[in-house]
Order: structure tokens, then sequence, then C-alpha cells
């Protein structure tokens, strides 16, 4: 997994609960790297969820909550890094087609065997943008902070309806973006 | 936890987040390192691939911009050396390559889609200025790069030319040209193959067996002998027999191959009729042959004649001087006369003999049938045992037919001849008879079986030369088949072989008709009818001579004069046409040479014909056997030098 993931998970817990926290998630954890991790780099998912784990034993948060601000964190890194005109560009549509480029830019260019999500975009007969999320771990939750991040980036308030997909353990789900105007 | 922990904790993280970002960035770089040597390496193996392609290359940006052109491409094009540079738009690069005259005048692309849309791939041909066929090759990549390729089709295109005209030679050869698979099925025949073997079009065999072509006893023989031939050596040759496709038997000359598939070529010729053609080549030249063997008898009896006819010339001297010798009406003048018929019949055979040719023409003079009749049956009645009878009824005047008095003779001869044998040397009455003679009488009134051949002319009046005996007869079968060519009795003792084709084709050549009448026990009837001549001239008649010899002309005048007539002599034949042409009616008779530089008497003859039908002429010529065919108003043909007798028959015709 992803440094940037990682990164994101640091930065939300800084963010919500305060510098102790990270560091009472840090020594429950008892991980060998002790948090030290950068965004280009490429860390065990294990680890990651020893994390989240660590932090629900130190806190009240739950780990959904935990995945989806590190979603709405890393899309908005991955934007960021994005060139201005490519972002500005494109519409709600658009931009959550572009989430699997977004990942596959920043995962592939410097790991090319890497193992990513999969975003299959279509719009539904009622306007609505259906989205379907496929992955070979259960990071549903992180997808969807992604989508209510793009969302976040181009200012929309709207509805997201979330289903999850058969096995129903986070590693499939659909989500219906209903559209500002809809 | 104090800050001062905290802030610790925080930056030894960060420091230690930098310094593996770093080392992973150091990685990254030797890997980008890397990845670029494979790069360069890659390149340089992409250009040396280039290089060496046999096709040329053009590699174009999505943007049309010239990314690359290999070497190839320049031998191709020499004159795009200097337009090819790197980003010149592929537009562009094309219109300058074709004006600077990189193919023919007028040369369009072959084979490309006419509406001038560009896809995915295109592929279409041109011909260079250096007459090279260029296949052009676009495909546009999954990136928009644009790939044209150049391949030099030319040696395969003129080898499909050749191809093409070997197949077109195949199609059209007249001997049929056929392949076929292991299992025999035709897989290919020419149309000829197929029209010789009397098929609409090829596709009538292909996908059958070629064993439907022949029959069993063939296909027998083509298990037995020629497949293990083929299958041995390779390849056969011979003949075989076909059976086309309308039944019939066909005679074909084969040329087999076996190919690498263990299938088939054939070649086939039908040799039906060359066949036919060369057993009529064979009958030819056995009748060339046979012509030639007659021609070197004939040449040998015309020596023996020659020699012969010299000891005939002394006997007839020697009778002519018994003859006067010989009181008239005494018994040894009547003998004397006898031998000098004899000799008279012994020089006609010499002359006979020294004329004898293939195909001799016939030399037709003024022939008395009464004497010739009368003549040739005192010769035979001589031979005639006792018991036998042979009556002579004739008319006491002439009756003269236009003939050849040898074979009208030999005919008359061989009549006399089959009665005698009729008899079978028992009684019986052998009755020759002459007389001028109606249509009705020929018809075979009275006998059992009758045959008649050549057609009685109208208006003319016909003497007619019978030979009738009471002998065995003959039944229908013979009398029927009597004047057919071959047909022949004479291995049959009982029936007599009559010789009467040559008999038949001796009245043909007289103009003249022949009859066979008979009676099964009862005896036979042969007889000929031919035409009368009769030639009219007047007491006084006006005679041109015309002869390139001027004394011989001059004598002959003489003679004419001292015979009562008016005679003139010219030496030129044209002068002769010349004369009548000025007065048809000048003349009453002409008598020519036939020797003569400029026209031959039988041509001035056909001339007069022309100018005057009704004027005679009478041929002098020293050898009267050499004379070709006669035109209609030829009456005779008299030997020179001519004596007073025989010109005096002649004009008394």
């Amino acid at each position: 997994m992803k440094g940037v993931v990682f990164r994101a998970l640091m930065g939300v817990v800084e963010e919500h609960f305060g510098p102790v926290m990270v560091e009472k998630m840090l020594d429950d954890a008892r991980l060998a790297r002790h948090g030290a991790y950068t965004t280009v780099g490429d860390y065990p998912i294990e680890e990651f969820f020893a994390l989240v784990q660590s932090l629900q034993r130190v806190s009240d948060a739950s780990q959904a909550d935990i995945l989806r601000e590190c979603g709405r964190r890393t899309i908005a890194y991955f934007i960021a890094t994005q060139s201005k005109d490519e972002g500005e560009a494109l519409g709600l549509e658009k931009m959550l087609a572009s989430l699997q480029g977004l990942i596959e830019a920043n995962y592939v260019k410097l790991y090319p065997d890497s193992v990513i999500p999969s975003f299959q975009v279509r719009t539904a007969e009622d306007g609505w943008v259906v989205v379907e999320y496929r992955s070979p771990r259960p990071m549903a939750d992180l997808a969807e902070g992604m989508i209510l991040g793009t969302l976040d980036h181009l200012g929309v308030d709207t509805q997201v309806q979330r289903t999850d997909l058969p096995p129903k353990d986070g590693r499939a789900a659909q989500f219906r973006v209903a559209l500002p105007d809809t | 936890m104090d800050r001062q922990e905290l802030l610790s904790r925080q930056l030894d993280r960060e420091i230690r987040a930098r310094q593996e970002a770093e080392r992973l960035l150091e990685d990254k770089s030797n890997e980008l390192y890397e990845a670029r040597l494979r790069a360069e390496h890659a390149e340089a193996a992409l250009s040396d691939a280039l290089r060496s392609l046999d096709d040329g290359l053009l590699l174009f940006d999505p943007a049309g911009k010239l990314i690359l052109a290999n070497r190839r491409f320049f031998d191709i094009y020499p004159q795009a050396r200097s337009i090819c540079e790197p980003g010149i738009d592929e537009g562009r690069l094309w219109r300058q390559i074709i004006a600077a005259g990189a193919f023919t005048s007028g040369s369009r692309r072959i084979g490309a889609p006419g509406d001038g849309k560009r896809r995915r791939t295109d592929r279409w041909e041109r011909i260079t200025s250096g007459g090279r066929h260029i296949c052009i090759i676009e495909h546009e990549t999954e990136a928009g790069q644009r790939i044209s390729i150049h391949r030099d089709v030319s040696d395969i295109r003129i080898a499909e030319a050749q191809l093409h005209w070997r197949l077109a030679a195949i199609e059209g050869a007249a001997d049929g040209i056929s392949i076929t698979d292991e299992q025999g099925i035709y897989t290919y025949l020419n149309e000829a193959h197929a029209r010789l073997m009397k098929y609409d079009s090829a596709a009538g065999l292909i996908g059958r067996s070629w064993r439907v072509l022949y029959d069993a006893e063939e296909l027998e023989r083509f298990d037995r002998e020629i497949l293990p031939q083929l299958h041995a050596r390779g390849a056969w040759q011979g003949t075989a027999r076909a059976v086309n496709n309308y039944g019939d038997t066909q005679q074909q000359e084969l040329s087999l191959n076996l190919l690498p598939g263990r299938g088939i070529l054939c070649v086939m010729r039908d040799i039906t009729e060359k066949l036919k053609a060369d057993a009529e080549q064979q009958r030819v030249m056995q009748r060339l042959f046979e012509a030639e063997r007659m021609e070197a008898v004939g040449q040998l009896a015309r020596v023996v004649a020659h020699d012969f006819s010299n000891v005939l010339t002394a006997i007839s001297a020697f009778v002519g001087a018994l003859e006067g010798e010989c009181a008239s009406g005494s018994k040894a003048g009547a003998l004397v006369g006898k031998i000098s018929s004899a000799v008279d019949h012994a020089g006609e055979i010499v002359e006979r003999l020294q004329g004898s040719y293939i195909n001799r023409k016939v030399s037709k003079s003024r022939v008395d049938l009464v004497r010739l009749a009368r003549d040739t049956s005192e010769m035979v009645r001589a031979t005639l045992p006792t018991g036998q009878e042979l009556r002579l009824r004739v008319s006491n005047s002439d009756i003269s037919v236009q003939g050849d008095h040898a074979q009208l003779g030999q005919m008359i001869m061989n009549f006399l001849v089959n009665a005698r044998d009729a008899l079978k040397g028992e009684s019986g009455l052998i009755t020759v008879t002459v007389e001028e003679l109606a249509q009705r009488k020929l018809d075979g009134n009275g006998w059992a079986y009758s045959a008649k051949r050549g057609r009685w002319p109208s208006g003319v009046d016909m003497v007619c030369v019978s030979v009738e005996d009471s002998g065995c007869g003959m039944d229908e079968a013979v009398i029927k088949r009597a004047f057919e060519p071959e047909f022949s009795t004479k291995n049959d003792k009982t029936v007599r072989g009559l010789g009467l084709s040559t008999a038949k084709a001796v009245a043909d050549a007289h103009r003249g008709v022949i009859s066979l009448c008979s009676t099964p026990g009862g005896g036979t009837r042969a007889a000929l009818c031919l035409p009368i001549y009769r030639l009219n001239l007047p007491e006084e008649a006006r005679i041109l001579v015309v002869d390139d010899d001027p004394l011989a002309g001059e004598s002959l005048t003489l003679q004419l004069e001292a015979l009562g007539h008016r005679s003139a002599f010219l030496d030129h034949p044209g002068d002769a046409i010349g004369v009548l042409k000025d007065d048809p009616q000048a003349w009453d008779l002409v008598i020519t040479d036939q020797q003569m530089p400029y026209l031959d008497g039988t041509s001035l003859a056909r001339h007069l014909l022309e100018l005057r039908p009704e004027l005679p002429v009478i041929i002098c010529t020293g050898l009267p056997g050499s004379v070709g065919a006669l035109p209609n108003n030829v009456t005779t043909v008299i030997k020179k030098p001519v004596d007073d007798r025989i010109l005096t028959a002649a004009l008394s015709n």
C-alpha cells in the first residue's frame, strides 16, 4: 500500500485527535517503522490496518470514518499534484471517471507491478453517476472517501448512495452520485 | 508526554521518512538510469533493425510530424534524402517527394479506396520513376502514431505476371492439361482438356475421378501397367483409349508426371484424327508405291515393246510384199490378210505397251467398231474348241466412234473371252453384234437379271457392240456387284471374273453406256454402247493447217489439196486464233500440230472452242499417247508423219 495513504492516516489522526493521539497509536501498534512514512514509499497493508486497530483501541474512532477521511485526504493530495489545467477542466462526472487514472498515475509510475483498485464509472438512466469499485483489498470506505473528496474539491454538495456488493466484505461497492441539478 | 518530547518524536519520524524517501528516490533514480540505458540500447537495436529492414519505413507522430525514416526508404526514393527532415509535416513531405519526380508521370494509387478517406490501415501501390512497384502500407498505432511502410514488390509483380502468362498459356494450350490429387480427383483442368473430352467446361470434371474417362478394359491396363510404371519412374508417356462425354472412343497421347503430393500432372492430346490421317497417309504411300512399281513395269514394257516393234516392222514389210504376190481372192491372199490383221493388232499392243503408264490418258481417234469387232472376233474364233460357234452380226457399212482403238479392242476381246469361258468348254453359241441401237434395246427384257452403268446422251446416235453367250449365266448377286472395282470371282471356279469395272471405266472415258444381262443357266449378254462419230465435211472443205514446222505444215497442205480440199498454212497458233476471230466461219476444219513453242495443239483447240464450238479440230503428233485430256471439238489425234491413208480416214469420219 502506498505511503500516501499512511501519510493521510497520520494526518487524519493528528487533525481529529491531536498529535498525542498519533503517538499513542504508534506506541500501541509497536511497529518497527514507528510512523516514519513517506508518500513515495510502499508499505504492507497489514501495517495500515494495525495502525487503524491501535487507533480504535486508544480512541473511540470508527474504522469506516477513519478510512473515509483517509480517502478524502488521499484524493486531495492526488488532485494537488496534478497540473492545474487538468483538474479544473473536468466536471463532476468526468472527475469521477478520472479517479482510475489518478490512482494509476500516482501508483503505477513508481511501482509498475502495483495492484490497484478499479473504478468503473457510468451514467445511469436516471441521470445519476454510478461508480463501481472493486479491489483485492477491503477498502470500500477509503474509496467512498475518495469520491467524497472529489466532491469536496469541486465544491459540490450532493447525495451519495452506497451499496456494498457481494460478498459485502469491503472489496466491492457501488456508489450512486446525484448530479447537482437532479 | 510533554511538548518537547512530542516534537522530538515527530521530528525523528520526519527525518526517517525523508531519509527513506531519499533512499527510495535514489533507488528510483538508479532504476530510471538503468531503464534509460535499456531504452538507449533498445533504440540502437531498433535503429539497426530499421536499417536492416527490406522495407522503407516512415514514422509520424500523432500530429503528422515525421519522427524517423530508415535508410531503405531513401534507397526506394532517392529524391527524399534532402526532404526527410524530422518534424516535417507528412503532407508537405509527400508533396515535395512527388514534385521531385519520385513516381512515374501519371502514376496513381493502385488498389487504394476511391473515397480518399484515411483509415486505420491503408494499403495501395505506386510505380516509381525507376519502374519499381512499391506497395505502401500505412498503419495508425493505438497512440495515434502513423507508420508508413514502403515495400518493393516488383519481383512479386513480375512473378505474378509470369505466372499469369503461364496460366494463360496453359489455358490457351491446344493440349489438355490437368492435375489430380493423390486420390485421383481432378483439382484442375484447362478448358482444352474439358473440350477435348466433350465437356462444356472444366467444372464438369473438377471434383471427379479421372477414371470416369476410361472404360473397364483400359482402367485394367492403367492399374496393371501404366500406374505402376508411373509410380516407379515418376513419369509415363504413351497412348490410351478414353471415352468422352458423348460416349465416343477417343485415342489419346498421354504424358503423366507424378507430383510431390502423389497427385498426377497430365498432358493429353487427342490423336484420333491424327491416327486416321496416318492411316490415310499409309494408304496414299501404298498407292504411290504401287504407282511407282507400275511405272517401273511400264518402263520395262516400253523397252521390250520398242525392240519388238522393230521386229514387227520387218514382219509388216514382208507381209506387205507377200500381199503383192498373192492373187486377189486366193486362199493365200486371205491368209496373208489375216496375218496382216494380226500384225496390226500386235502393233496396237506394242503401241499400248509403249504408252503404258499409270492413269494413261485415252488416245482418241476414229475407230470403226464394225471392223474392230470383226477382227477381234476372228482372233478369238481360232481359239474356240469344236462344238462352239461364233456368229458375227455386223453392218456392212462402217460405224465409227471416237475413241481409243486399243482400249476398245481389248474390251471386246475381254467380252469374247468371258463368253468363251462361260461355255466351260462345252458346246454353245457366241454371238457378236454391232448395230445402231435405240435405248430400249438395252433394257433387260427377256433376261432374269440386268445391270447398266452410264448415262444415255440425248440427241446422239449410238452404236452398240454386244457379245452374247449361251453359257451358264450369272446369279443376281454377281450381276449386282459386277461393276464394283474390287469385285472379282476369280477364286470361285463356278463363276467368271469379268473385269467389268475396267470395262465401265472405258465406257465412261468414251461417254458410253455399259450393260450386263444374264439368266442363270440361260446365258449372258455384255454390251457397250458408244456415240457414233460423224465429221460431215463438205467435198471441198476449207482446212487450216497450224504447225510451227513450215516443212511439215506445207507438206500437209499439199496432201490436203491433193485430196481435193482447199488449205492454208500458219506457223504460229496465235495467228490461227486471230484468223478465226476475224471470221469464225471461214474454215471447216483445223489441223494443228501438238508440240508448238507458244501454245500446244490442245490449248489452241480450247481457244477455238470458245470462238466457234462446232469447228472440228484434228491434232497431229509424233506421240499420240502423250496427248492429255482433249476438248470436245477435237475429233481425232493422228500420228505424224501423216500418210494419205490416215489422213483420208481422219477426214472421212
